[in-house]
């Protein structure tokens, strides 16, 4: 089996999802070559890092593996996937005892552009460009209460009551938090705006 | 429209989602309105910011590493001599809970005959427990405990204070022994999480109390916590010490992270440093850890 494939789906979801439910390993296979880059991109974005997203990716995969046989299919499965994402960052979040945003709040988005591109390393393909790693920078400064709902709406496009029965919250806080989510990017981008103009 | 109108609709009016009809109520608004005009402003740049975002994508490389080491850990879970691995197929956790299951009956059975602590390292002291009666939470804490819980037919959370100095090891070894998690587990659901968990806060608060902690330091802390994680039902809160320094331990009943069951079998520990919560809560948190998945 080659994990290097990734040309997104080959077949469809449902028919895979039957297939790896029934013990098929390469059903496995091109189900985390399907939705690799879904996972490791919302982690990316709630932890801020390659490396804890390719931790939380590994993490989530080994659940998929482990669980498939008890997905009933109420969810789809992009939804289940979102869910054990966002799950596994937090938790990762938690067990280092520390927070991306407590680092970086000692720090200037100065440093924390650097600290990104130097982070990102080869093998990410995450752009470093200037505008990304602030951007990147500016989100792990929002507390994780803010930054979930944020990412998962504005940035993964989930609908509002997708987010909300993600992260069992009702619509209204969704709605709420990711409004002081956006105020609070601004003012730390502010002193660079000039980049989005 | 007023501001209150406007600010409801400038999210969507900051995307471009701009519906002919109001978009010209909203920015004849903006303009003679400071306040709501520098809302617009940040949404929009913020906007712009998120829009400029690129997709990230794993790398090939990152991907064999990862898919390698998935497979390697699923398939040591499935080899006959995986030995704790094994506990990671449903089937072998339901034996093994069987197993645990008659072990902590035979403990609690020796415990009761020979007065001895069956969930707590014997080397501490005995724990100040501080479990009331179903009539005292009840008298405690008005009505807001249903009849069903305060009759004593379904377990109350526990608050303790104890000579307990955890290391990552003990307190790894506490979260897996805790016996209250497992009456919560047997006794709640997800709804009950709901309807419960204001009136089990405010129970442990003022137990917490009754054995020398702070209550209203504690309740600030359960809060926190509901903050990102609403559907969390305490169980066991314990003035300990870890690694040295004071803590407070708060044990939650949790739905599970997968699957449709809403029983609250998962138990998440978190032990906040009381002295730094005030100022930093998330730098408080000296340590997490769940009891299963």
């Amino acid at each position: 089996m080659d994990a290097r494939r990734d040309a997104g789906p080959r077949q469809e979801p449902e028919e895979l999802i039957t297939q790896a439910r029934a013990g098929d390993e390469q059903a496995l296979e091109q189900i985390f070559n399907t939705y690799r880059n879904q996972v490791f991109a919302l982690a990316y974005r709630v932890t801020g890092n390659p490396s804890d997203a390719e931790d939380v990716c590994q993490e989530v995969f080994l659940q998929v593996m482990r669980k498939i046989g008890s997905f009933e299919g109420r969810a789809s499965f992009s939804t289940w996937l979102y869910r054990i994402t966002m799950n596994r960052s937090r938790d990762l979040l938690r067990r280092k005892k520390r927070t991306p945003e407590m680092l970086n709040l000692e720090g200037s988005p100065d440093a924390l552009e650097t600290d990104e591109a130097g982070a990102l390393g080869p093998e990410a393909h995450a752009v470093a460009s200037d505008a990304q790693s602030l951007v990147q920078g500016a989100l792990m400064r929002l507390p994780y209460s803010l930054r979930a709902p944020l990412v998962l709406h504005e940035i993964e496009g989930l609908e509002y009551r997708e987010v909300a029965r993600l992260l069992r919250l009702p619509v209204g806080t969704v709605k709420s938090r990711i409004f002081r989510g956006r105020l609070k990017l601004a003012e730390l981008l502010e002193p660079h705006k000039e980049q989005w103009r | 429209m007023d501001c209150r109108q406007v600010r409801k609709s400038l999210l969507e009016y900051s995307r471009g989602d701009r519906h002919v009809g109001r978009r010209e109520e909203i920015e004849r608004h903006l303009e003679t309105c400071d306040g709501c005009a520098l809302i617009a402003e940040k949404l929009e740049l913020s906007s712009a910011a998120l829009s400029g975002l690129e997709p990230v994508r794993m790398s090939d490389a990152a991907a064999e590493r990862v898919f390698y080491k998935v497979k390697k850990r699923a398939g040591a879970a499935r080899s006959p001599g995986a030995g704790v691995s094994l506990l990671r197929s449903p089937r072998a956790l339901a034996g093994a809970a069987a197993v645990v299951g008659v072990m902590v009956a035979l403990a609690v059975v020796v415990g009761i005959y020979t007065g001895g602590d069956t969930s707590r390292d014997t080397q501490t002291r005995q724990a100040e427990t501080a479990e009331t009666t179903a009539d005292e939470a009840a008298s405690k804490t008005g009505t807001t405990i249903p009849a069903s819980v305060a009759s004593g037919a379904l377990p109350l959370p526990i608050a303790a204070a104890t000579a307990n100095d955890y290391d990552q090891e003990s307190m790894r070894t506490m979260a897996e022994k805790l016996e209250v998690s497992e009456k919560f587990a047997s006794s709640f659901s997800l709804s009950d999480a709901v309807n419960l968990k204001i009136s089990f806060i405010r129970k442990l608060a003022d137990d917490f109390v009754d054995v020398g902690g702070d209550g209203a330091m504690l309740e600030a802390m359960m809060t926190f916590v509901q903050t990102t994680e609403p559907v969390l039902l305490p169980c066991y809160v314990e003035k300990a010490h870890f690694t040295g320094r004071e803590v407070y331990i708060i044990a939650f009943s949790a739905p599970p992270r997968s699957g449709t069951s809403t029983r609250l079998t998962r138990t998440e520990f978190w032990a906040f440093d009381p002295v730094t919560f005030s100022q930093d809560p998330e730098a408080s948190l000296l340590w997490w850890g769940q009891s299963s998945d």
